[in-house]
Order: structure tokens, then C-alpha cells, then sequence
């Protein structure tokens, strides 16, 4: 349970980490123990007690071949053929019969040819007939005596012939000896016994005779080696012996061993390779995370993260914009709530502080004016309550802007509403040659507050009319869009650029001599409280188009 | 001179016998190497239809016996032929060693052997006699072939690395030998690693695979042929041999046989070589053999078809160019410079006996396996062909 809190708990690089070496470790583990197993098999197949008994099998099944043939010759020098044959001698050439006889004891594969030989050892007859032209029988060759016979051999390959054996038997008839039978024999026939003994590459069979002569199981010159096993003798001085190919065992082991070595090697490099890019990449993903976290904490709202990595980071990533996009809204909201506060307290200060006073001197100057006889101080009461209205009406725009009025929403047709607004603004349009277009669905109704729609209206009128001091068009329309209440105010007029149009919203900015800087800002203001939205897209020289977002139906006020 | 010679025998004398020319032919006809023996058969009747249609020449009345393979019964057949039936010819026999005790025989007989299939140069050698002859290119041929192919196709600086494996009979020695001689005198630079010898008929190659393997040699001349060629190489293929060593077998291992009993086992790039090929040369000659056989027997023929073939046609020419079968010394003249226009023979060559040697003389071509489905239920045939002209006179020992 301590461990699940702490590895939940634990940085993910090190989880990466622990990861890689299991995953390193496990493929070590598994190819560890195949070794193991293949090294204890290995043991297992060369130990001593286990071939004993299949060692001695094989000699006791090649004296029995050895037995066979001896038998088979000796069945020859028993015949009474092969006496007569021999005690006529070279006189007399050898009668069909038994010449087959030969030839069919010749044919097993096992025989290369049966020789009958002179009491001299000169050679009288073979069979098949090209036999008796193989090679003679070197003077070093090995000798046993077993049995009544003489086996003359091996005789190893040589001069690009197999190797070969002889068993030789005496004929006699009342003692008196008349000549030789012998029986060439293929050596690979006896050797290719031991076959079953051989492994490749870890042990080989070898047929030893009198410790110096060793013939491979294929009837070939075998290596000497480390003797695993001694059978029985299968002939005097004969016997089977296994031989660790103690080269061929060796290097497969090192090998082996050396090949697992490396792949472990470059298995954990392999791994320490994937770990270190994971790592990187984890960071590449991790580290604009933390850079935005940082910048939210300084108060950046604006600077949003890559969100295109992969998975469930991009999905953080997204997840982290939208919490910075929903705080930026959340503290902004605040601020302006708070400012609000701050204006209407200054604002209930103010009506009260200064619009009494000047309601006072107001009512003083005109009392002045009326029994005033100079023309002259006339002019300069009539400027001194100019000057007073004016300031009472920027008071009333900034009472408007800090404390608006909650709207009371009625159906408003706006067909109405634009009629009043042309009404009010038929002088002043005249007076600066603007001309204003009505368009859209004029039989449109919707939820709004008809003073609040009428105010937004005349604002953004005015405002348009300002910027045309040379002329232009004005066109008004509204239209449904997508359930909206869609209502635009376009002008002809110079157009704002950039930096004006960031702070246009602004209460008191304003780019007219005379101007309060409050209009736009009240209008906002409405438009707000009406549950609308206020785009303005405008560029220097072309115009300025305020699109203004009402939704169609009747909808609370934002709190 | 020999020109003058071959003239003289092709104004030869109207055929001076009427009664048929009786041979005796030894093939095994069941067993191992069965399929020679009925491939030959068929062929014989091919040729003895076909010598039939062509004026001028002798009719053949020709005696198929079953030798199996075998030695004794092989003489006893021989002997049956010759002094119960008194053929003019005995002809056949697969096996090298049948085929000297045969040919010894044929000798103390006096009777003429037309040695068809098999292919040791001792009988053309050391146990050549005046009755033997011998229509199917011998293995010293092969060989000869195979030393030009591999000092054509590896010359490098290390000395090559060379391994045989053959059976274990005459037949088996003389390659090795033959082998060992040409490399020699192509100039190859080469070491013999190991010589191995199964017996001949053998059906588990795996200890011998396993010590070849061992031995690991550039090149691995094999001498196998028949069933035992294909046990072999079904047993390589298995303990991956083909992948560390060349296969070359350059006197029975392209036979059609081979290639269509391994059928989708016969592994590709083993460099082969057969007597006669199904696919080359490709000659109308050799299609309409080709062609012949297959509507016979519903199959593509073995080597020992041509040979019979041969044997068949050269017995007829002989015995047409003689005059007849009683004049033994024309006979044995028309024999010597026998010269036959025969299935295996490319556009402008014939195949033509050496006199003193008594083995005719073939072209030999060599190739390496590739896919084609041509000759169904061969899945590969030889191409890629290097083709060797045999010398002006067979290369004694």
C-alpha cells in the first residue's frame, strides 16, 4: 500500500526508468535460464553414465557384423569346392558354378570381393573378377588373429579409394593346408555402426585399434581426443572409443556465450537508448506545460501552450488552454465587477458632490440672466449654462456607464425602433450629408429592452455620423442567423486602426475634441446587459462595421 | 584418314541378312533404378518403330531382361542371352560394377556389349576389350565438363576447397579421380578436403551431411545418382548443407528423373548435369523425342532413354554399314567409327565413337537449377547452360 502511494507519487521519469529495466531484465532473465538449461542438457548428453550402455550396444552389434562375415567365410573354406579348387590351382580355371557362388556371397555391399589364394598367398581366383586388382595389403598393416581367422586391418582411405578390411581363413583338408580364402570387406560397413554414438559437434565415435589407429564413424582417419568412453574390445586390440571434439565443443559454448553476452549488452544499451528519448520527448511535451503554468502564475493569460503532443499530453495541453482561457474570463469578470463597484460609489459621489452644486449655480445663472440688461454678459451666461449642461450630460453618461439601468425586456419590433432612430437622426444626418440605409428583415421582433436598443442604435449612429464629417452612408440591417438576432451599424467613415480599436471600448477614450469617451463603452455596457455581444471590425480609410448579437428569444441578463 | 574411313562405311553394302538382329539388353525393370530400365524400354520401342519406318536398315528383335541391379543375375542373364538365345548384341545395364562382370563376360563370350547407361571410364579403361562399346558419354566426360565449369566460374585467389561424395564402386573412384585430373589440368587451384563413399543404394545420408558440413568446403562434387541422388539431396536440403557449401553434380543430377522426383524439394542454384536434358538442346530432334516419349508414356524421359535410344540406333548402323552380324571384324570397324546424329546433340554436332577407346563422344551442358514449370511434376529444370564440346579423343588414364 506504501509502495502503490509512493510509485503513484513517484516522478514519472523514475517509473520510465524502473519500466526500462524490467523490460531489460526479464528477456536477461529468460535467455539466462535457456542457457542454463542448454548448458545442463549439454552436460547431461556428454555424461559418462548415459552412453556407457549405448557405447557398449554398439560395439557388441559391431562384433556380430564382424562374426557374420567371419561366419559367411568360413562357410566358403568349408566347401568341398573351394579345396578342390584350390588343390587343382592355377591349372584349372574356376568352374561357373561356384565362380557364382562366389559372386553372389560378393554382392552384399557390405563385401568389396572374395579372393581364393595359394598356399603362397599368390592370388588364383576373385570374384567379382575385377576384385582381386585392388590394392595390396600394406606390410605395417595391423594383424589380429581371432577365431580361426586372420583380420588384416583397417586399412585407412588412400590415393582417393575408401578404406577397407580383410578377414582371411586357411583351408585344410586332413591338416594339410591347400591355400586361403579372404574376404575384402568396405571398412565404412563396420564403422558407420557407431553412427548413433556421434553428435555433432560435441562428440564422435571412433573405432581404435591398438591405440593408434583411430577410423571415424564415416570409415575415415579420425582426430585424437579426449576419450569420454571405452567399450569392450570388439576384436583383440579393437575397441570403440567416444572423443569429445573438445575444439567443436569449446567454440559453440564460447560463442554461445559470448553471442548472449552481447545481445544482453546491447538489449540494456537498447533499452537506456528508448528510455533517454522517451525521457527527452516526455519533457518536450512536459516543459511548455510548466513554462505556461509559470506565465498563468505571473498573470499571462494570453500566452497559449502547444497542445499538439501526443495522447493524453495533448489532451492535458488542451485541457490546461481552456482552464487559462475560463480563468482569464473568470479574473476579468472580476476586475470589471469590482471597477463597476468602484465607479458607481464615485459616481453616486459625484451626482451628489457636483451635479447639486452645479444644479444651484445653474438656477443662479439663470436667475442672473433674467435681470441681466448687458447683451454682452447674456452671451457669457448663455456659455456658462452651456458649459454647465454639457458637464451635466457627461455626469449623466458616466452615471449611465457605472450604474446602467436593468434592462425590461419587452417584444420590440425593430421596424419601430428604426423609424425613431431615423426621426432623431434626420437633422444631423442632413447637416453632415450622410445618407442611412435600412435593410433586413424589418418585420423582425425579438426580447429587449426597447430604451436599451434605442440607445445602442443612436449611439452607434452618432458615432458613424461623427466619422464621416465630409459624407457618407450609413447602413443599418438586421437579419435571424442561427437563432440570433443578428444587427450590423456600417459606415463609410475613416475607419480606426489597430491600437485605436483595442481601446475604443475604453470608458473616457475617445478621439474627438469635445467628446466624453463614454459612449462606446456605455453602449457595450447595454448590449451586455441585454445578453448581446458587440464585434467592431473596422480599418483605416474603409469604415467601421459594428455587429451587435441578440439571441431571438427572451434570455436572463447576465448576473 | 577418318573422314576417308566414315566414307567407305557409308557405301557400305546392301544388307546382306535377312533375319532379324537379336539383342539382349540387361536393365533393372523394378527396384532401385527401375524407372532406367522402363524408360529404356520404351525407347527401345521407339527406335525399333522408328528403324522400321527407315529403308536400309536391319530389324531388330530386341529381349528386355529385369537385372535388378544385380551382379550374379545380371552374368546369368548374360549368359542366357548368349548361349541359349544367341543374340547378335547384348546391350544395357545401369550399374558400373554389373556392367564389368557383364563386359568380362561379353570378352570370354566374344559377343558385343553396347554398354547404354552406365557411365565408369574403367570400362572404356583398364577392362576395355575389342567387344565392348559404349554409346552414352561416360563420367571421365562429366568430370572433364564440370573442372572447365568451375575453373570458368571461380577464378579467385584462395585455393578452392573441394569435397566428394560418391558410392561406394568403381563408378564412385573414377569421378573423384576424374575430378581431381581435370582441375588439375585446367590449372584450378584447389584443395581435396575429404572423400566420402556411402554405399551405393544407401538411404540415410546424414552422417556423411553432418561431416561434410564439418569439413566445410567451398565446392561439394557429388556422384550420386538415381534414388540415392535424390535421398541425398531431400537429406542436405534438411540439415541446411546447400547453404554453406556448392552443390555440383555433373553427370547424373540434372536427369529429368532427379529434377521431377524432387520435384518442390530440389532446391535452386544446385549446379547439375545429366547425359541428355528434356530442355536442351533445343533442337527438333530432341523435341520430337522428347515429344514421342511423352505421348508413350504420359512422362518426360530419363537419360536412360537416350541411351537405349542410342544403343538401339547404333546397333542398326553398325550392323546396316557391316553388311550384317556374321562379319564380327566390319562389324566391330563400323562400330569404332560410328558416328550418329542423336537427341542430345546440338545444331551442328554428332555424336561419334572414339575408335580406340570405344566410348563415344557427346557434348556435355552444364547448368544451374531454376524455377520453370514447363515440364510438370519438375518444378525445376537446369538453365543458366555452359556448354563443353568433348575432346577429340577420350582422355585414357
Amino acid at each position: 500500500m506504501v509502495f502503490a502511494k509512493s510509485w503513484s507519487r513517484g516522478s514519472l521519469a523514475r517509473r520510465y526508468m524502473v519500466a526500462a529495466l524490467i523490460a531489460a531484465l526479464v528477456p536477461l532473465l529468460i535467455i539466462s535460464v535457456l542457457y542454463d538449461r542448454y548448458a545442463a542438457d549439454l552436460l547431461h548428453r556428454v555424461s559418462a553414465s548415459r552412453v556407457e550402455g549405448e557405447t557398449e550396444a554398439v560395439a557388441a552389434r559391431m562384433s556380430s557384423f564382424l562374426s557374420g562375415q567371419m561366419n559367411r567365410l568360413e562357410n566358403i573354406a568349408d566347401l568341398p569346392a573351394t579345396a578342390a579348387f584350390l588343390r587343382a590351382g592355377a591349372e584349372q580355371p574356376i568352374d561357373d558354378a561356384y565362380f557364382d557362388f562366389l559372386l553372389l556371397e560378393a554382392e552384399s555391399p557390405e563385401v568389396y570381393g572374395i579372393e581364393l589364394l595359394a598356399d603362397d598367398e599368390h592370388l588364383l581366383a576373385a570374384a567379382p573378377s575385377g576384385a582381386g586388382k585392388r590394392e595390396s595389403i600394406p606390410v605395417m598393416a595391423p594383424f589380429v588373429r581371432h577365431g580361426g581367422a586372420d583380420i588384416i586391418g583397417p586399412i585407412l582411405p588412400e590415393n582417393g579409394r575408401p578404406g577397407w578390411f580383410l578377414i582371411r581363413m586357411p583351408v585344410t583338408v586332413d591338416n594339410q593346408p591347400l591355400g586361403f580364402v579372404m574376404m575384402r570387406l568396405r571398412l565404412a560397413s563396420l564403422t558407420e555402426q557407431m553412427a548413433p554414438l556421434s553428435l555433432p559437434g560435441i562428440r564422435s565415435p571412433q573405432l581404435v585399434v591398438f591405440d593408434r589407429l583411430g577410423v571415424a564413424a564415416t570409415g575415415t582417419l579420425a582426430a585424437a581426443g579426449e576419450v569420454l568412453q571405452s567399450s569392450a574390445p570388439i576384436l583383440p586390440g579393437w575397441r570403440v572409443q567416444l572423443v569429445a571434439e573438445t575444439g567443436r565443443l569449446d567454440a559453440p559454448r564460447q560463442n554461445l556465450r559470448l553471442t548472449l553476452l552481447l545481445l544482453a549488452a546491447l538489449l540494456a544499451a537498447a533499452m537506456g537508448a528508448l528510455f533517454v528519448q522517451m525521457s527527452r520527448r516526455l519533457s518536450g511535451y512536459l516543459r511548455p506545460l510548466r513554462d505556461g503554468a509559470d506565465a498563468v502564475s505571473r498573470g499571462d493569460f494570453a500566452t497559449p501552450v502547444p497542445d499538439n503532443g501526443p495522447g493524453e499530453l495533448g489532451s492535458l495541453a488542451q485541457a490546461f488552454n481552456h482552464m487559462r482561457r475560463q480563468l482569464r474570463e473568470m479574473i476579468n469578470s472580476r476586475v470589471d465587477m469590482e471597477r463597476r463597484g468602484a465607479l458607481g460609489d464615485m459616481a453616486a459621489g459625484i451626482a451628489h458632490e457636483v451635479r447639486n452644486p452645479l444644479a444651484t449655480v445653474s438656477t443662479t445663472i439663470y436667475g442672473m440672466k433674467k435681470s441681466e440688461p448687458d447683451p454682452d454678459r447674456i452671451v457669457m451666461y448663455d456659455a456658462i449654462t452651456d458649459e454647465i449642461e454639457r458637464v451635466d450630460r457627461t455626469i449623466e453618461a458616466f452615471l449611465k456607464y457605472a450604474r446602467p439601468a436593468a434592462p425590461v425586456k419587452s417584444r420590440v419590433a425593430v421596424r419601430e425602433v428604426f423609424r425613431s432612430l431615423r426621426t432623431l437622426t434626420a437633422a444631423r444626418l442632413m447637416e453632415r450629408n450622410v445618407t442611412m440605409n435600412l435593410a433586413g428583415e424589418s418585420r423582425l421582433e425579438f426580447e429587449i429592452d426597447p430604451t436599451h436598443l434605442r440607445q445602442i442604435l443612436l449611439n452607434l449612429v452618432l458615432n458613424a455620423v461623427e466619422a464621416m464629417p465630409d459624407g457618407g452612408v450609413i447602413s443599418l440591417t438586421v437579419l435571424r442567423q442561427n437563432g440570433e438576432v443578428v444587427l450590423t451599424v456600417a459606415d463609410t467613415g475613416a475607419g480606426m486602426d489597430a491600437p485605436t480599436l483595442q481601446k475604443v471600448l475604453r470608458p473616457f477614450f475617445t478621439t474627438r475634441a469635445g467628446g466624453s469617451g463614454l459612449g462606446l463603452a456605455v453602449t457595450a455596457e447595454l448590449v451586455r446587459n441585454n445578453a448581446g455581444t458587440m464585434n467592431i471590425d473596422s480599418r483605416p480609410g474603409k469604415g467601421t462595421v459594428v455587429t451587435l448579437t441578440f439571441p431571438a428569444h427572451k434570455s436572463e441578463a447576465p448576473e | 584418314m577418318r573422314a576417308l574411313l566414315i566414307l567407305l562405311l557409308m557405301a557400305c553394302p546392301a544388307l546382306a541378312q535377312s533375319a532379324p538382329v537379336k539383342v539382349g539388353c540387361l536393365f533393372p525393370l523394378s527396384g532401385s533404378g527401375g524407372l532406367y530400365g522402363r524408360d529404356s524400354t520404351v525407347a527401345i520401342d521407339m527406335a525399333v518403330d522408328w528403324l522400321a519406318t527407315q529403308e536400309g536398315y536391319p530389324e531388330l528383335q530386341v529381349d528386355v531382361q529385369d537385372s535388378r541391379s544385380k551382379t550374379l543375375r545380371s552374368l546369368q542373364i548374360a549368359r542366357r542371352f548368349v548361349e541359349e538365345d544367341s543374340v547378335d548384341f547384348l546391350c544395357g545395364v545401369v550399374s558400373s560394377s554389373v556392367a564389368l562382370t557383364v563386359s568380362e563376360y561379353a570378352r570370354k563370350s566374344q559377343t558385343f556389349f553396347i554398354g547404354t547407361d552406365h557411365a565408369s571410364p574403367t570400362l572404356v579403361g583398364a577392362a576395355r576389350h575389342p567387344w565392348y562399346f559404349r554409346v552414352n558419354n561416360d563420367a571421365r566426360q562429366s568430370m572433364r565438363a564440370g573442372a572447365k565449369y568451375i575453373a570458368e566460374h571461380y577464378k579467385r585467389g584462395a585455393p578452392l576447397r573441394v569435397a566428394f561424395i560418391g558410392p561406394d564402386y568403381d563408378y564412385g573412384y573414377q569421378s573423384w579421380d576424374d575430378i581431381r585430373r581435370f582441375l588439375d589440368e585446367e590449372g584450378v587451384a584447389y584443395t581435396p578436403v575429404s572423400a566420402y563413399w556411402p554405399k551405393l543404394f544407401d538411404t540415410d545420408y546424414s552422417l556423411y551431411i553432418n561431416a561434410l558440413m564439418q569439413d566445410a568446403p567451398d565446392i561439394l562434387v557429388n556422384a550420386h545418382w538415381g534414388l540415392d541422388l535424390v535421398a541425398f539431396v531431400r537429406q542436405a536440403d534438411q540439415l541446411g548443407l546447400f547453404q554453406n557449401m556448392q552443390f555440383m553434380n555433373f553427370d547424373a543430377g540434372g536427369n529429368y528423373e532427379i529434377l521431377a522426383d524432387l520435384g518442390e524439394d530440389m532446391p535452386e542454384g544446385l549446379i547439375l548435369s545429366a547425359r541428355h536434358h528434356v530442355n536442351w538442346p533445343d533442337t527438333r530432334h530432341n523435341a520430337q523425342f522428347v515429344k514421342e516419349f511423352y505421348a508413350r508414356t504420359g512422362r518426360y524421359p530419363s537419360y536412360a532413354a537416350a541411351g537405349a535410344w542410342s544403343g538401339m540406333i547404333a546397333i542398326a548402323t553398325a550392323v546396316r554399314q557391316a553388311g550384317g552380324t556374321r562379319d564380327t571384324a566390319a562389324l566391330r570397324l563400323a562400330l569404332k567409327h560410328l558416328q550418329l546424329k542423336l537427341p542430345e546433340d546440338p545444331e551442328g554436332f554428332s555424336s561419334r565413337m572414339d575408335p580406340t577407346s570405344h566410348q563415344m563422344l557427346q557434348v556435355q551442358a552444364i547448368g544451374r537449377t531454376l524455377p520453370n514449370p514447363d515440364f510438370a511434376p519438375a518444378t525445376m529444370m537446369l538453365g543458366d547452360i555452359s556448354v563443353y564440346p568433348p575432346p577429340d579423343i577420350w582422355p585414357a588414364d
